[in-house]
């Protein structure tokens, strides 16, 4: 009889579990491109309730997918007039900001996704601080206000390369983004941006060439097609890897068929 | 001697019982080799000048005939033998006939059954087969084949200048797919001469390939109980190469059974001039279990297992070596041969499989980056082969299915970089199922008619999508399944036309399933040419007519043998440049597979054996092979002008012998392919033996003797041979009979 009290609540238990993990507002869910918001990077509580943010995985330098969600009164919510400022407070006191490349609400996963490139680390390549990242959220939610500054850590990745434009010195963004590297042939985005005082622009207007190649082996590959501008400094292209191991792009940028700069990204998988 | 050379046939049994001639009777047909005494698959028998049947791989056969008058003339053919032919007077109700035929000293035939056989006569076969040295010493002596050396343990055969991507290898009727993308593991190296009765290098009847090369081990025997054992030592200085061979054997009425392994370990050789090749040691096991069962009169039941396992064999002539090489393989067999039906004289049905598992690496090298090569094959199967009579006719029809697995990556490990893995065959299955169907229709007493036709349809799948998207991302899309078929058929004309004088003339148009490398092939590095080999998963089916005469002139004292061949090949396959980066380091570029436009080669061989004194006897073949492509580029692997000699003087129990091999200068070579000229040379080889028991003996043999600096033409990068090389064999054999 007692065993059968015991599977009973075990059966309750599973039950009620199910009703749970049945809740469409989950960040666990998938985003579009198969991948999971399982990691936690920020979280705070508030009045009226909690705002978190999460990332597919440790965020590192260079292109990043955020969601955002808001829970108010125990209900994820949407935020009028939602403002979300990225800033690195440097370790010299100067700062700046980062390239937002899109913000939308999902209702899916009844938040809002950011997808940005984040231009610097936290912590150099050998673990000293750089600065500090911070997200200040603002807007209002019925009538409560939403304003927060929530810490962010950015951890050290190649790939976001900087150079001085050959025709007008300006200093320019550019970040690498493939989401799944494997033989054969990748998509990949390039994000490219000038920096203008403490923001960043979009670049739209060059022509890029790409060039991988296996510096330890000494050869490239065929069939690769250079990034063409989609919108908002993002360009799309496709490379082609004919083995795993350490790949370097050579990237070379023009305008006007003018040669402003280069930039070397490795990629290992 | 004399008198066995002589004569043409010797008959051992004769009529049994007694009845009346107006009845049917049986005859049971036993046809043997008078000198290995082993049976003789593929002999017609005729019966009045018309052919009732052929022998089965156990060289029997059993007919139901209805004689007209008491006496019968009986003849039996084949080709690589004297004719037989007796009349005998009907006295019961079973005839049985058994027939030991004399080799007819043929240095070629044609349709099926290959000249190795008689070649290896030439050299009086018990004798040289007591002495092996190496399967490539054998193959090296066939007309149609040359072999290419990379190692020092087992050549690539080159059939009429073809690579393995054109023919199928067979061990015992069993596929053997290489896994080395480098062509380190031709299965010949799985096969060790101790153990071998035959090697047939078929031209019909090949498996959806061109040609077929297959290497059928000597088979155990039933009859009068009785176990033998026998064992073998050999020592050669070249590299230090020591050989073991044990072997027992069992046989009594309704069983027999062979079990038997050779052990093979050597160090580098030196080539002639004493320069040290290296490396190029290796170690090797290769082992066998092999069983025959009379289970009833009409059923009979055989098996073989055959395992290999090569380790650290040094290929000199590549950037590579290999770690290990295992073969494993199995055969099952039933045969069912009914003893009153006319139609269906024999049906055999077997299952069959065979792995190869292949390591190749380069640790022992000194290069920058260090790689490692894994492959893997499989083969699954089974075959249902009906010999019949209709009509009169003997026919033959075999259907088999057969389920194929390849898969070969690298991985390559520089300094402080991640390890580099890719494909180099992305994994791949493949479903085989063909069905053959030849005849033999008596002409006259002239000779023999047989057309034959073949057809193979193959699903190829390759497996892994990363794979699939690696060779994309070169390639462009296709379709990671293809459908193949490849159908053959020909006509041949065997026969005598003078009484001295055999011809034959063999027509045959063929289709071939293509390679996994010429398809799926992903930077396959060629070291010859140096360039990055891809596959193109878009080739059309190779195609050729292949004509094949013969003609031989047989006397008491000698044989004089002529053949030619030649092959018009379209949508011939060949590698040509395209622009794409290389992969591998030092390479000059990359080449993929193309339909080549049409090609073309020819080859001639003539061949002699006589007997000059009381055993003296001498024997030669002198061949040559040349080739285009339809845009004028000479075919790669084409013989230049070589002549193989020897001159055996065997007053027993002695016996010393002379070999000799000698090339002319080779100018015609393909450079597209990396070939360069070689130059001529000649070399001579000396052995003498002792025959202390009858089954005991020793022999002393200097090969190489002036210790010559040479290369063949097919020898991979020019890879010397080896030097001059002191060897000795000792060999004893123990046999007891049973009660």
């Amino acid at each position: 009889m007692k065993y059968t009290i015991f599977l009973l609540a075990i059966f309750v238990l599973l039950i009620q579990s199910g009703c749970e993990t049945s809740n469409p507002t989950t960040p666990d869910d998938q985003n579009d491109q198969g991948q999971s918001f399982s990691l936690v990077v920020a979280r705070q509580q508030t009045a009226w309730g909690e705002v978190a943010i999460y990332a597919h995985d440790t965020l590192r330098a260079g292109y990043a997918e955020l969601l955002i969600t808001v829970k108010h009164n125990g209900q994820y919510v949407q935020v009028s007039n939602l403002q979300f400022e990225p800033e690195m407070a440097m370790q010299g006191g100067m700062s700046h900001s980062t390239p937002i490349d899109t913000l939308f609400w999902d209702a899916q996963l009844q938040g809002y996704q950011v997808h940005l490139v984040w231009v610097m680390a936290t912590y150099s390549p050998g673990g000293d601080k750089m600065g500090d990242w911070t997200v200040h959220l603002t807007g209002t939610i019925g009538q409560d206000t939403l304003d927060l500054t929530l810490p962010i850590e950015v951890y050290y990745a190649e790939r976001v390369k900087a150079f001085i434009s050959a025709l007008d010195s300006a200093k320019i963004i550019a970040a690498l983004h493939i989401s799944n590297p494997e033989v054969g042939l990748n998509d990949f985005d390039l994000f490219v941006y000038r920096k203008v005082m403490h923001r960043f622009e979009p670049v739209t207007d060059l022509s890029i060439e790409i060039e991988p190649e296996m510096p330890s082996m000494g050869h490239g590959s065929p069939n690769n097609q250079n990034p063409v501008h989609i919108r908002k400094g993002r360009y799309q292209g496709k490379v082609n890897f004919t083995m795993t191991g350490d790949w370097v792009i050579h990237t070379a940028f023009y305008r006007d068929g003018v040669h402003i700069g280069k930039v070397d990204f490795p990629v290992t998988f | 001697m004399m008198q066995k050379v002589g004569m043409i046939i010797t008959v051992f049994s004769v009529v049994l019982s007694v009845t009346t001639s107006a009845q049917q009777i049986s005859i049971v047909w036993q046809v043997q080799d008078v000198e290995t005494q082993r049976p003789v698959p593929g002999a017609i028998c005729s019966v009045d000048s018309i052919a009732v049947g052929v022998t089965d791989s156990h060289g029997k056969l059993i007919v139901r005939y209805t004689p007209r008058r008491p006496q019968l003339l009986l003849a039996v053919r084949k080709l690589g033998y004297r004719p037989w032919q007796s009349q005998v007077t009907v006295t019961g109700d079973t005839l049985w006939v058994s027939v030991s035929l004399v080799s007819q000293p043929l240095l070629l035939q044609n349709i099926v059954i290959s000249s190795y056989r008689s070649a290896r006569e030439q050299y009086e076969q018990n004798l040289l087969r007591l002495s092996p040295r190496s399967i490539d010493q054998y193959l090296a002596f066939l007309p149609q084949i040359s072999i290419q050396r990379r190692a020092a343990m087992a050549g690539e055969p080159l059939v009429q200048g073809m690579g393995m991507k054109r023919y199928e290898f067979r061990i015992a009727d069993v596929p053997v797919l290489p896994a080395c993308t480098d062509h380190m593991d031709p299965a010949n190296t799985y096969v060790e001469p101790e153990a071998l009765q035959n090697v047939a290098v078929q031209f019909a009847q090949s498996g959806g390939e061109f040609a077929m090369v297959h290497f059928i081990p000597d088979s155990p025997r039933m009859g009068p109980k009785q176990t033998m054992w026998t064992g073998q030592l050999s020592y050669g200085s070249v590299n230090r190469e020591v050989r073991a061979y044990v072997r027992s054997q069992y046989q009594s009425p309704t069983l027999g059974f062979i079990v038997d392994g050779t052990y093979r370990r050597a160090a580098n050789y030196r080539a002639g001039g004493g320069e040290l090749i290296d490396p190029s040691g290796f170690r090797k096991w290769n082992y066998r279990i092999h069983g025959i069962a009379q289970l009833s009169p009409q059923f009979r039941l055989s098996g073989v297992f055959i395992g290999d396992d090569g380790y650290d064999i040094g290929f000199a002539a590549l950037p590579m070596d290999t770690r290990y090489d295992r073969l494993r393989l199995g055969n099952l067999a039933l045969q069912y041969k009914p003893v009153h039906q006319t139609w269906l004289r024999e049906a055999v049905f077997q299952v069959f499989g065979s792995r190869v598992d292949h390591y190749m690496d380069d640790w022992k090298r000194q290069v920058p980056v260090h790689m490692d090569m894994p492959g893997h094959t499989r083969v699954l199967g089974g075959k249902l082969t009906l010999h019949s009579t209709i009509a009169g006719i003997p026919t033959k029809v075999a259907t088999e299915y057969r389920s194929e697995y390849v898969h070969a990556e690298m991985v390559m490990y520089a300094p402080d970089a991640t390890p580099m893995w890719m494909p180099t065959w992305p994994e791949m299955s493949r479903s085989v199922w063909s069905v053959v169907g030849q005849s033999y229709v008596p002409i006259a007493s002239w000779g023999t008619f047989i057309p034959h036709v073949e057809i193979s349809v193959a699903q190829t799948r390759l497996q892994r999508a990363d794979e699939i998207a690696v060779l994309q991302g070169l390639v462009g899309d296709f379709s990671p399944e293809r459908f193949q078929y490849a159908w053959s058929g020909g006509i041949a004309l065997e026969g005598k036309i003078l009484e001295a004088v055999e011809t034959s003339l063999q027509l045959l148009y063929q289709q071939r399933l293509l390679h996994q490398s010429e398809l799926y092939g992903f930077y396959l590095f060629q070291s010859q040419d140096g360039y990055d080999y891809l596959g193109n998963p878009r080739l059309q089916p190779e195609q050729r007519w292949y004509l094949n005469a013969h003609v031989s002139y047989a006397r008491k004292n000698g044989t004089v043998v002529a053949m030619i061949y030649g092959n018009w090949f379209m949508q011939y396959v060949a590698a040509s440049r395209i622009d794409i980066p290389p992969m591998t380091i030092g390479s000059k570029g990359v080449k993929q597979y193309r339909n080549a436009g049409t090609a073309w080669n020819l080859g001639l061989s003539l061949a002699g054996w006589f007997e000059v004194l009381s055993g003296l006897t001498t024997g030669c073949i002198l061949k040559a092979e040349t080739g285009q492509r339809s845009d004028g580029l000479p075919l790669p692997a084409m013989s230049p002008w070589t002549l193989r000699t020897v001159v055996r003087y065997q007053p027993k129990p002695w016996w010393i012998e002379v070999q000799g091999e000698m090339a002319v200068a080779n100018r015609q070579v393909a450079r597209w392919a990396g070939e360069t000229p070689d130059p001529g040379y000649m070399v001579w080889d000396v052995e003498a033996g002792w025959q202390m028991l009858r089954e005991m003996y020793v022999a002393l043999g200097v090969a190489n003797v002036f210790d010559q600096q040479y290369h063949r033409f097919s020898d991979w990068n020019d890879l010397p041979a080896p030097g001059r090389n002191v060897y000795v064999t000792v060999r004893g054999r123990v046999q007891m009979s049973m009660q």
